[in-house]
C-alpha cells in the first residue's frame, strides 16, 4: 500500500488489500469493508469478551492460518484475514448447531421471532439441521427479574451482553452468571431485583428472546410494526429513538445509536413512558367550563372561547395582564408558534418555559458544551442535580468518560448522587454556600492543577428546589472566572426546555418569568394565565404560590394532553397531541435539533400546540399562514437567528441532528445578590430534588412505570437523627417558616450532616408546602409528634 | 517429576530424567512403577494428564520429551501419566474423563459449554448400552465443532494407523473444551471395536476395574 498515514494498517481481507484503522478490531474493519462477520456477544458499545465464538475467522500472521475471534483481536500490519474459508464456514455451522442444541426454538411464541439474530444467523450461517437428539435443558419459563424485565433461561445463549451492560455501562451490576458449564445461567442476587433505570437496554441488546420487556410482551410481531426515527422528549438529553406502532398504537421505543448523544441507550422512563400516549385518561376533545364544570366541546367553540377570554383580558388589564407559562414539553414548532402568538399577536412580554426549577435563561448564552465536549474534557465540573435521576443517559455518558476514559470529575453537590463514586473530588456543600465551596476548591492547588491540565466542561443545573438559583449562578460565575475557556452544558431537564427558550418562549424586556407570573397572578394582576402543558400545582416547587396563583388568575386557559391538577381549574382546556402523534423538531440540552417522528393518529380530536396557536392567532386577526408543520420549521429558520442553519432539510438529512448556534440575544448572566438568612443551629437546611420516577402525569399514566415511584420520606444523616430526637421510621413534623408537614424519617448516610433531603413530587408528596421560592434557602425543623 | 496413577504396581510421584527416561522405564522399571498390577497386560496410557490424547503399547519406547510426544500425537501437559490395563472398559474410561471436563467447563464459551455436555450425554448413552452406530460418528462430529480439522492421535501398528501430530485447532477460549474431546477421540480411534461391541451386541464386555483407576 502506498498510504503513509500512520493511522492506517494495511491488511488482506479475503484476498484483497484494505486499509484498516490502527487499533481497530478485525470484526469492525471487516464490516467496514463489506464483510459482515456473524456475532452474538460482540457489541460495539461494550468491551469484547470473545464468548460466543461465532466470529471466529482464520488469521495468518506468518505462522499459518489460525482460528481467531475477530471481536477480540485488532488488526496488525500484513495480517491475512479469511472470513469465508471452508474452515471458517465449518466453525460457524458448528457454533450455531451447538447454540441451538439446547435452545427451545419456541419462535412461534417468542417476542424476538422475526428480529432474532439467532434465527437470522442460523439461517445465514447455520448448518440447516440439528443432530441433537438428547433432551434439552429445562428451566422455569420465564421469571421476572425486575418489575419491567422477564428472563427465559432456556432461550438465553449466555452471551454476557445483558450482564456486561448492567455492570460496565449502567453501573448496576445486579445480574450475573451463576453456576458453570452446562448449568450456567443468568441470575439476580437473592431478594434484589434488577432494578436499574436502564434495564430496558438489556432487552434491546439481548440477541435472543431471553429478555423481554413487560410492556411489549406478546404485543406485536416485528413484521407488523411500522416505525419512524424520532427523539425522546422525556428529558432534554434527546436520545434518538425508533418509535414503533401497530394498528395505530405506539407499542415500543428502541434506542438508536447516535454517536454524539445516546450511543443506542435509553433510560427506562424514556423507553416505556410512551404508554401514557395510549392512556385512557388522555384528553380527547377540548373542554369549556360551564356551571356544571368542564364539559367537552367543539374546537370552534373552544377556540372562540379562548379568543374571547384573551380579548376580555386585554380590555380589562392590557396585554401585560396575560401570561403564558410552559411550552417545554412540545416541539420547537409548538414553542415558536406560541411565542409568536404571545409576543406578536397578543403583545405580552410575560412568557416563560421554565417552571422555577432551572437556571436563568442567560446560561444558554454561555459557550455551550456538547455532550462529547463534556465526555472528552480533561476535567468535568458538576454543579447541578444528580444526573442519574434527572438526565439518565447523560449520566451514562459521563460515567463512561470517568470510568473508561479517565476523565476527572469535580462534583459540587448538596447530596451525593449517581456519579459521586466516580468523581475525582466530591465537594459537599450546604445549600446557599456553593460559592464558598467553589472558592475553597479553586484555592486548593491540586484542584487548580487539575483544572489547568486541559479542557474543562461544566454541567450546570439546579441541584436543590428548596433554594433559589442564586448561589448556583454565583458559583458558576466563579468557576468561569477561574477557567474562562470552560464550556457549559446546561442541565435543564424538561424535554424541549432549551428549544423553547431559544425559539422565544422567554420574557421580552420588562416581562416576568414563571415565578414573577405566579406572584402577579396571586396578587390578582393576571387577567389570563395560559398553561402550555404546564401543571404548576404539581410541578412548581412552591406549592402555596402555585395554588394562590391559579386561584388568583382571573381566567385560566390550559393546553394539555391530560386533565392535570392545574388544567382541572381552567376555564378552557385545549386537547393537545402527544409525542408520536406529531412531527416537527426538538432541541436537546446541547442545542442539537433533531426530528420527531409522527407515528400514530392523534388521540380523539387533539391537535398539536402549534396548530392551536395558529388557530387562536387567526381568531385574533393575525393569520400565521402555516399550512403544515414544515412551514413552522421554515419560519423558525427564517426568524430565529441561532436557528438559521436549522432547516427541515438539514435536520432530515443529518441523522445526529443539527447544532443550533448559541443564541446571542439572551443578555449577560447578571450576578445575582444572595442574602442568606441566619443559620439557626437547631434547624436543618432542606435539600429537595427529583427522582427519575415521580408522580408526573406522564409517569402516573404509564402503567409499567407508575408503581416505580417511591414515597415521600425525609432523609436524615444517622448521626443527626438522634440530635433531632427522632429515629429511623418515626413520623415527625417537618416545618419551615412557611408550613409544617407530617413525614416519615429515613436514615440515610449519604445525606450531609446539617441538611435533610426530601424527594420532590413523589405520590402524595406535600414537600412543596415548605418551599418559599423567593427565599435563598429553606431551613426546616424536625419535631417529634 | 511425573505422577503415575492407574493400574501399575506402585502408583506415585517419580523423578525422571526428561528426554531420557522412556514410558517403558517409567511403567515397568523397578525404580519406578514396577510394571502392571497383577501381571496384567498394558492396554493404553495417557502420557500427560486427562486432557492428553492416549498412547498404546506402540509408544512405550518414546522418551518423556515434549517435542517427540507431540510428534507422536499427544502432549506431556501436566505430566500425569494414567495407566490402563487390559481389563479396562475403554468407553467407560473415556466417559469418566469427558464427564470431568464437561463438569469442569466454566460455561463461558459456547463450544465447550454445549459441546462438552453433548459429548458426555452421547457417551453415557453408549456406555449404558443404549447407543447406536450413528452416535459414534456423532461423537466425532460434535468433537469437530470444538476442534475442527485433524485431531492428534497415536500410531498403531495393529490398526495400521499413522500418528497425527500436535497441535489441534480449537474454537474454544481455553483447553477445557478440547480436553473433553481428547479422550473420546483417542478411545474411538484406537478402540472403536469396544464401542461397537456395546452397540451391536448390547452386552457388556467383562469388566473388572472401574474407569479412572479407582477401586
Ligand atoms: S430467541 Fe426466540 S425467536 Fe430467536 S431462535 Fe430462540 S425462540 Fe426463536
Ligand atoms: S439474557 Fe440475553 S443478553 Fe443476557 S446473556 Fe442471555 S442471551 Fe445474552
Ligand atoms: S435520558 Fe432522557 S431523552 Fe434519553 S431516554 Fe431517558 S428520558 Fe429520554
Ligand atoms: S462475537 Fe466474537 S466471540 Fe462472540
Amino acid at each position: 500500500m502506498t498510504s503513509t498515514d500512520p493511522n492506517l494498517v494495511s491488511v488482506t481481507l479475503n484476498g484483497r488489500t484494505i486499509a484498516a484503522t490502527k487499533g481497530e478490531l478485525i470484526i469492525t474493519a471487516a464490516e467496514r469493508h463489506g464483510e459482515y462477520i456473524p456475532r452474538f456477544c460482540y457489541h460495539e458499545r461494550m468491551d469484547p469478551v470473545g464468548m460466543c465464538r461465532m466470529c471466529l475467522v482464520e488469521v495468518d500472521t506468518g505462522r499459518g492460518p489460525q482460528l481467531t475471534p475477530s471481536c477480540m483481536v485488532t488488526v496488525a500490519p500484513d495480517m491475512k484475514i479469511d472470513t469465508a474459508s471452508p474452515m471458517v464456514k465449518q466453525v460457524q455451522e458448528g457454533v450455531l448447531e451447538l447454540l441451538l442444541a439446547n435452545h427451545p426454538l419456541d419462535c412461534p411464541v417468542c417476542d424476538k421471532g422475526g428480529e432474532c439474530p439467532l434465527q437470522d444467523q442460523a439461517f445465514s450461517h447455520g448448518p440447516g439441521e440439528s443432530r441433537f437428539v438428547e433432551e434439552k435443558r429445562h428451566y422455569e419459563k420465564p421469571i421476572a427479574i425486575s418489575d419491567l424485565v422477564y428472563l427465559d433461561r432456556e432461550r438465553c445463549i449466555l452471551c454476557d451482553r445483558c450482564t456486561r451492560f448492567a455492570d460496565e455501562v449502567a453501573g448496576d451490576a445486579l445480574i450475573e452468571f451463576s453456576s458453570r458449564g452446562g448449568n450456567t445461567q443468568i441470575t439476580t442476587f437473592p431478594d434484589e431485583p434488577f432494578a436499574s433505570y436502564f434495564s430496558g437496554n438489556t432487552v434491546q441488546i439481548c440477541p435472543v428472546g431471553a429478555l423481554t420487556a413487560k410492556p411489549y410482551r406478546f404485543k406485536a410481531r416485528p413484521w407488523d410494526l411500522e416505525q419512524n426515527e424520532s427523539t425522546c422528549t422525556t428529558c432534554s438529553v434527546g436520545c434518538r429513538t425508533i418509535v414503533q406502532s401497530s394498528r395505530d398504537q405506539v407499542l415500543r421505543y428502541q434506542g438508536v445509536d447516535s454517536a454524539p448523544v445516546n450511543w443506542g441507550w435509553l433510560c427506562d422512563k424514556g423507553r416505556f413512558g410512551f404508554e401514557s400516549v395510549n392512556s385512557d385518561e388522555r384528553l380527547t376533545t377540548p373542554m369549556v367550563r360551564t356551571s356544571g364544570g368542564l364539559v367537552p366541546t367543539s374546537w370552534s367553540a373552544a377556540l372562540g372561547a379562548v379568543a374571547d377570554l384573551v380579548r376580555e383580558s386585554i380590555a380589562a388589564g392590557g396585554a401585560d395582564s396575560i401570561a403564558v407559562v410552559g411550552g417545554a414539553r412540545g416541539s420547537n414548532e409548538d414553542a415558536f408558534a406560541w411565542a409568536q402568538l404571545a409576543h406578536d399577536v397578543i403583545g405580552t412580554p410575560n412568557v416563560y418555559a421554565q417552571m422555577g426549577d432551572g437556571l436563568p435563561a442567560a446560561v444558554l448564552g454561555l459557550d455551550r458544551a456538547t455532550i462529547d465536549d463534556v465526555a472528552s474534557a480533561t476535567t468535568i465540573v458538576l454543579l447541578g442535580p444528580d444526573l442519574k435521576e434527572e438526565l439518565p443517559v447523560l449520566y451514562l455518558r459521563i460515567r463512561d468518560a470517568a470510568v473508561k476514559r479517565g476523565r476527572h470529575i469535580i462534583e459540587f453537590t448538596p447530596k451525593p448522587g449517581g456519579l459521586t463514586k466516580h468523581a475525582w473530588k466530591t465537594i459537599g456543600y450546604e445549600p446557599g454556600t456553593q460559592l464558598a465551596a467553589v472558592e475553597a476548591a479553586l484555592a486548593d492547588p491540586a484542584v487548580a492543577m487539575q483544572l489547568a491540565k486541559g479542557p474543562v466542561a461544566i454541567v450546570a443545573g439546579r441541584a436543590n428546589l428548596a433554594e433559589t438559583s442564586t448561589a448556583t449562578v454565583l458559583a458558576l460565575q466563579a468557576i468561569l472566572a477561574a477557567v474562562p475557556s470552560a464550556k457549559v452544558l446546561p442541565a435543564l431537564r424538561r424535554g424541549n426546555v432549551v428549544g423553547a427558550l431559544q425559539v422565544g418562549v422567554r420574557p421580552r424586556p420588562g416581562g416576568l418569568d414563571t415565578t414573577g407570573v405566579l406572584q402577579a397572578a396571586a396578587a390578582g394582576r393576571i387577567e389570563c394565565l395560559v398553561l402550555l402543558g404546564a401543571d404548576p400545582l404539581a410541578d412548581f416547587p412552591d406549592a402555596d404560590l402555585a395554588r394562590r396563583a391559579i386561584a388568583g388568575a382571573r381566567r385560566v386557559i390550559a393546553v394539555d394532553t391530560f386533565l392535570s391538577a392545574s388544567s382541572l381549574q381552567a376555564d378552557v382546556v385545549l386537547a393537545a397531541s402527544a409525542v408520536g402523534e406529531k412531527g416537527g423538531t426538538t432541541t436537546n440540552l446541547e442545542g442539537r435539533v433533531t426530528s420527531l417522528g409522527r407515528r400514530v393518529t392523534a388521540t380523539g380530536t387533539s391537535r398539536p400546540d402549534w396548530m392551536i396557536a395558529s388557530g387562536i392567532a387567526g381568531l385574533l386577526g393575525t393569520e400565521f399562514g402555516y399550512r403544515s408543520i414544515a412551514d413552522v420549521t421554515a419560519s423558525i429558520a427564517a426568524r430565529v437567528e441561532s436557528y438559521a442553519n436549522v432547516t427541515a432539510t438539514a435536520v432530515a438529512s443529518a441523522p445526529d441532528g443539527v447544532l443550533a448556534a448559541v443564541p446571542a440575544d439572551l443578555g449577560p448572566l447578571v450576578p445575582p445578590v444572595l442574602s442568606l438568612p441566619d443559620r439557626n443551629s437547631y434547624d436543618f437546611r432542606l435539600v429537595v430534588s427529583r427522582r427519575l420516577y415521580d408522580d408526573a402525569v406522564s409517569t402516573r399514566t404509564s402503567p409499567s412505570l407508575a408503581h416505580l415511584a417511591g414515597c415521600m420520606t425525609v432523609h436524615v444523616n444517622p448521626l443527626d437523627i438522634e440530635r433531632a430526637g427522632a429515629h429511623d421510621g418515626a413520623e415527625v413534623r417537618l416545618s419551615s417558616a412557611r408550613a409544617g408537614i407530617i413525614v416519615t424519617v429515613e436514615s440515610d448516610a449519604t445525606v450531609l450532616r446539617g441538611t435533610v433531603w426530601v424527594p420532590f413530587n413523589q405520590p402524595g408528596s406535600t414537600i412543596g408546602e415548605l418551599i418559599d421560592c423567593t427565599a435563598a434557602v429553606t431551613d426546616v425543623r424536625i419535631e417529634n409528634i | 517429576m511425573v505422577a503415575v496413577s492407574g493400574h501399575v504396581q506402585r502408583p506415585g510421584v517419580y523423578e525422571i530424567v526428561n528426554g531420557t527416561t522412556t514410558f517403558r522405564d517409567l511403567i515397568y522399571g523397578q525404580e519406578f512403577c514396577g510394571g502392571i498390577r497383577n501381571g496384567n497386560q498394558l492396554k493404553a496410557f495417557v502420557p500427560g494428564g486427562g486432557s492428553a490424547p492416549w498412547f498404546v503399547p506402540d509408544q512405550l519406547d518414546l522418551p518423556f520429551e515434549g517435542r517427540l510426544v507431540g510428534a507422536a500425537g499427544s502432549m506431556l501437559g501436566s505430566g500425569a501419566v494414567m495407566v490402563m490395563d487390559h481389563t479396562t472398559d475403554i468407553p467407560a474410561a473415556a466417559l469418566t474423563l469427558t464427564r470431568f471436563y464437561a463438569h469442569e467447563s466454566c460455561g463461558k464459551c459456547v463450544p465447550c459449554r454445549e459441546g462438552g455436555t453433548w459429548l458426555e450425554r452421547i457417551l453415557s448413552r453408549v456406555v449404558d448400552g443404549k447407543g447406536t452406530e450413528a452416535d459414534l460418528d456423532q461423537l466425532l462430529e460434535v468433537g469437530a465443532m470444538i476442534c475442527p480439522g485433524a485431531f492428534p492421535h497415536a500410531s498403531s501398528e495393529e490398526l495400521g494407523l499413522e500418528a497425527v501430530p500436535f497441535p489441534y485447532k480449537m474454537t474454544t477460549i481455553c483447553f477445557v473444551g478440547p480436553s473433553a474431546y481428547a479422550p473420546v477421540h483417542s478411545a474411538l480411534t484406537l478402540f472403536r471395536a469396544e464401542f461397537e461391541a456395546k452397540i451391536v451386541k448390547r452386552t457388556m464386555i467383562p469388566v473388572t476395574a472401574m474407569a479412572g483407576g479407582e477401586q
